[in-house]
């Protein structure tokens, strides 16, 4: 078995992050955790990561710009959505953008984190 | 001026043409009487062939003067006239000789002259003269019949070719006018002038009367000066005539004397004061109204001092008064011609009308002021005929002058009402007016008495009370207290309920109205109709705050949405940790349970408040609706009935999960109202030459207050408390159907039942292009 797949959460809520990287630990992942786009980056450009899992409303660099920006900078690397909605873009929107801009899957929390893992298994190693 | 005869006349009219006729010919038969018949050997003017001389001592006897025949200035063919009496006392002798009389055997001599004291007849007798004596002190005193001037009875055969002397003695005018008549036709002619007078008489009183009358209603200054014009013509003519003291009150010889004198100066200062009214010098020639005023003044003074005069037994003004008489007609009319610069109608109807008056007075006053001047009989009876003829003509052309102006005023009126009202019917407000008692006298406007549920006369707010909804309550209480103090309200708003059941919203606005003289007359105002504007605001005030609270929602559901992701997760993760038979196990699934509810509530208020995807088809909205109709049918109890009416609708297409959520919703409201059972009805009436349409969910269940009508639509606002309603199921009736671009309204009042109107306005696109179409722009993140 080849190393195992890196994965990065990325969520300014302390809760969510966390309760993903268990479970994609779980499920024999190495998973770290960046609390909003900047640190997202500086970890990304430091250690090589497989899989990005990112929320979209995020304060600074949000979800939307981040994808943008991955999908340009390396276009291997697997990104997947999650979104709660917000008090100024409806979870609608942000699903369709986080889609148009690479986003493989959107998923509307709070959702069952064994779908994020088997969407992960789907269409991954 | 103008004068137009109408059919119409008034029975004041009728009655004073018919006076006016009566008195013509009166008169006319009269003149006929003496004129016609003036060669007829019945009836001979002899005053043209007497030999005249005034005795001023009073003191000759018949034997001197008879002896002394130079005395006499002889006749010249016209009648001798003296004028006034020059001193008290002073005899007026007239000689004659008799013409050869041969018909009858009985014969009057007559002197047509008023105010005659005393007259004696001397006819030659076999030895000395015969006299016959005529005093009506002394008549009257004796209880004999009072005659108005002197006549003499003589035999034909006493007199015939004989040379005769009539000695008079008067205070007034020495004048021949000397008549010589067989007994019959001397009774005809003082018949005939008793009737003329009389008649005159009559219709001047008439014609005063009526004048008066109207004149005070109309409080017009020149009618009631005519009024004194008549009036002292009157007194003049029945004095002058010795109507009063042989008639009226017999004997009141002095009455009569000052009565006559008194009013010919006080008719001459009445015409000159109607004249100057009439004209209107007051507003034209303001100093010539003065000089007017002073020469009035003036008459009045004359007429008062000669009352003094008769009773002092004085003579001065009397002497002058037909000079003074001749000044005032010459001011009159020399004022209506100075006057036809400014008022040339008027001036021409007072010149024409008074012409009669004018001339017959100016000849009579002529006969006293110039002896010179022979008195033929009709020139004496002149002033009385055309005095009188004038007013009759000017009664008639002022009041046809008066029907004239109403008449104007009346059309006057009548167009500015017309103008008005249909400013009023094609103005969006309507017009009220109300009496002292508040009842409703006037309502004019596109919101009539039916919609308003007011009649004439029907008190206003009793009636506003019955046709206006609940919530009106505030507003009937502010206009009933500025009913009672009397005071302004503006825009008060009433919500009335019309026939076909929506509302009304009407602002009422009104003031107290106050006639000329401060009295309170009732209120006045206006009713606009501002429904439009009210579902209007109310549309706007409720679609800020579903803005609002789309807004916050979505805010909360972001945050929530966060919390509850590790809540569930975790939980689920730890309670798998779990043996089955550990009763942690089954706390950490209440845990997860309650997560997993907090996630549906939360995704529950994101449908509402947020537009979701569409994935349901769209249909026409017709039958978009009648399958919603069908789906939800099964789900209505038996108690209630439904009722559904669909009009052709294929214009605008809609989602059908819409329609049946909308549907569904708004039928499981009702279902709720409709505890007891009830109707409920379901209409989609396309809208006559439009595209639009009308859908209307109603039901004759409880109904809502205002209160609810206004929360209605708001998120987690629900009646259902025991029966479990979310409060979501209306608020996303309200943002699925403005998602349409249409609007929902609820007409609704506590046990009358509720109205949901859905209004599909035209040129609706189908909802699906716009959502495609659709794109928000992100927002900034940062302001997080």
């Amino acid at each position: 078995m080849q190393s195992p797949c890196r994965i990065l959460v990325i969520d300014d809520v302390l809760g969510v992050r966390e309760s993903i990287r268990i479970a994609l630990s779980a499920a024999g992942y190495e998973a770290e955790v960046a609390e909003n786009g900047q640190q997202a980056l500086e970890l990304l450009s430091s250690g090589s990561f497989d899989i990005v899992v990112t929320d979209i409303w995020m304060p600074g660099v949000d979800g939307i710009s981040l994808i943008k920006r991955l999908r340009s900078e390396r276009p291997h690397l697997r990104v997947f959505a999650m979104t709660g909605g917000g008090p100024r873009m409806t979870i609608e929107t942000a699903m369709s953008l986080a889609e148009v801009w690479g986003a493989e899957e959107v998923f509307v929390k709070p959702f069952d984190e064994a779908l994020l893992i088997t969407a992960i298994e789907g269409k991954g190693h | 001026m103008r004068i137009r005869l109408r059919p119409g006349l008034t029975l004041a009219h009728a009655m004073l043409c018919a006076a006016l006729l009566f008195q013509v010919i009166g008169t006319l038969s009269a003149q006929e009487q003496s004129l016609g018949r003036a060669s007829h050997p019945e009836r001979i003017f002899i005053g043209s062939r007497a030999d005249h001389f005034v005795d001023p001592t009073g003191q000759s006897t018949i034997e001197t003067v008879a002896a002394n025949p130079s005395l006499f200035t002889p006749a010249n063919g016209r009648t001798a006239n003296r004028g006034v009496s020059p001193s008290r006392g002073a005899a007026f002798w007239l000689r004659l000789r008799m013409p050869n009389l041969t018909l009858e055997n009985s014969w009057v001599i007559s002197l047509h002259e008023s105010r005659i004291a005393h007259a004696v007849l001397f006819v030659p007798a076999e030895v000395g003269w015969r006299s016959f004596d005529w005093n009506p002190k002394d008549d009257y005193a004796a209880g004999r019949e009072l005659l108005r001037y002197p006549a003499f009875h003589v035999d034909a055969a006493s007199i015939a070719g004989q040379e005769i002397f009539i000695r008079v003695e008067t205070n007034s005018s020495m004048r021949a006018v000397l008549w010589l008549e067989t007994e019959r036709t001397y009774a005809a002619t003082y018949g005939d002038q008793s009737l003329a007078f009389g008649g005159l008489i009559g219709a001047l009183t008439a014609l005063f009367a009526y004048l008066l009358a109207i004149g005070w209603a109309l409080k017009d200054g020149a009618l009631l000066r005519l009024s004194a014009l008549v009036l002292s013509f009157m007194v003049y003519v029945v004095a002058d005539k010795a109507f009063l003291e042989t008639a009226l009150v017999p004997g009141a010889f002095d009455l009569s004397r000052m009565a006559s004198l008194s009013g010919s100066l006080l008719t001459f200062a009445a015409w000159l004061s109607f004249e100057a009214c009439y004209l209107k010098v007051r507003a034209y020639r303001p100093l010539l109204n003065r000089v007017i005023k002073v020469g009035i003044i003036l008459l009045l003074i004359f007429g008062v001092q000669v009352v003094i005069e008769i009773m002092a037994d004085v003579r001065m003004i009397r002497l002058y008064s037909s000079y003074i008489g001749l000044v005032a007609l010459a001011a009159g009319v020399g004022l209506a011609l100075a006057m036809m610069r400014y008022e040339w109608r008027r001036s021409l109807v007072f010149l024409l009308c008074w012409l009669p008056a004018i001339a017959g007075g100016s000849a009579r006053l002529l006969l006293d002021a110039a002896d010179s001047l022979a008195p033929h009989p009709l020139v004496v009876n002149a002033v009385y005929l055309g005095a009188g003829f004038s007013l009759l003509i000017f009664g008639i052309v002022t009041s046809l002058d008066i029907q004239a102006r109403e008449r104007r005023l009346l059309r006057a009126s009548q167009s500015s009402e017309a103008r008005f009202r249909s400013f009023a019917d094609s103005a969006s407000d309507s017009f009220w007016e109300t009496d002292a008692k508040g009842r409703l006298a006037y309502l004019a406007g596109q919101i009539d008495s039916q919609t308003l549920g007011v009649t004439h006369k029907s008190d206003f707010i009793e009636s506003m009370r019955g046709t206006s909804r609940a919530s009106s309550t505030q507003g009937l209480a502010v206009l009933e207290k500025a009913f009672r103090e009397r005071t302004g309200f503006r825009s008060v708003v009433l919500t009335v309920q019309e026939k076909s059941g929506s509302d009304r919203y009407l602002a009422v606005s009104g003031t107290p109205s106050i006639d000329t003289q401060g009295r309170y007359c009732g209120h006045r105002g206006i009713f606009s109709d501002v429904t439009k504007e009210m579902l209007l605001n109310e549309r706007q005030m409720q679609q800020q705050k579903m803005a609002a609270l789309g807004q916050l929602a979505g805010g909360v559901a972001h945050e929530i949405n966060n919390l509850l992701h590790p809540i569930i997760n975790l939980t689920r993760r730890v309670r798998g940790s779990f043996d089955p038979t550990d009763g942690r196990r089954y706390q950490m699934g209440i845990v997860e349970d309650a997560g997993l509810r907090a996630q549906e509530i939360v995704a529950g208020i994101l449908t509402t408040v947020r537009p979701t995807l569409q994935t349901s088809p769209l249909v026409p909205f017709d039958q978009a609706l009648a399958k919603a109709v069908d789906a939800v049918r099964p789900a209505i109890p038996a108690a209630v009935e439904l009722d559904v009416k669909i009009d052709h609708m294929d214009t605008f297409s809609v989602p059908l999960g819409e329609v049946l959520q909308v549907i569904s919703n708004l039928i499981a409201n009702a279902v709720h109202a409709l505890r007891r059972g009830g109707r409920i009805e379901i209409s989609l009436i396309r809208h006559a030459q439009r595209n639009g349409a009308t859908l209307c969910i109603a039901d004759d269940g409880e109904g809502m207050d205002a209160d609810t009508r206004r929360q209605a639509f708001e998120p987690f606002f629900t009646t259902k408390s025991t029966s479990g309603g979310t409060g979501l199921g209306l608020a996303l009736v309200y943002r699925i159907v403005t998602g349409w671009g249409a609007s929902i309204d609820i007409q609704s009042e506590v046990k009358q039942g509720t109205k949901f109107v859905i209004t599909l306005p035209d040129g609706l696109r189908n909802t699906r292009e716009e959502a495609n179409g659709h794109a928000e722009p992100m927002s900034d993140p940062g302001d997080r």
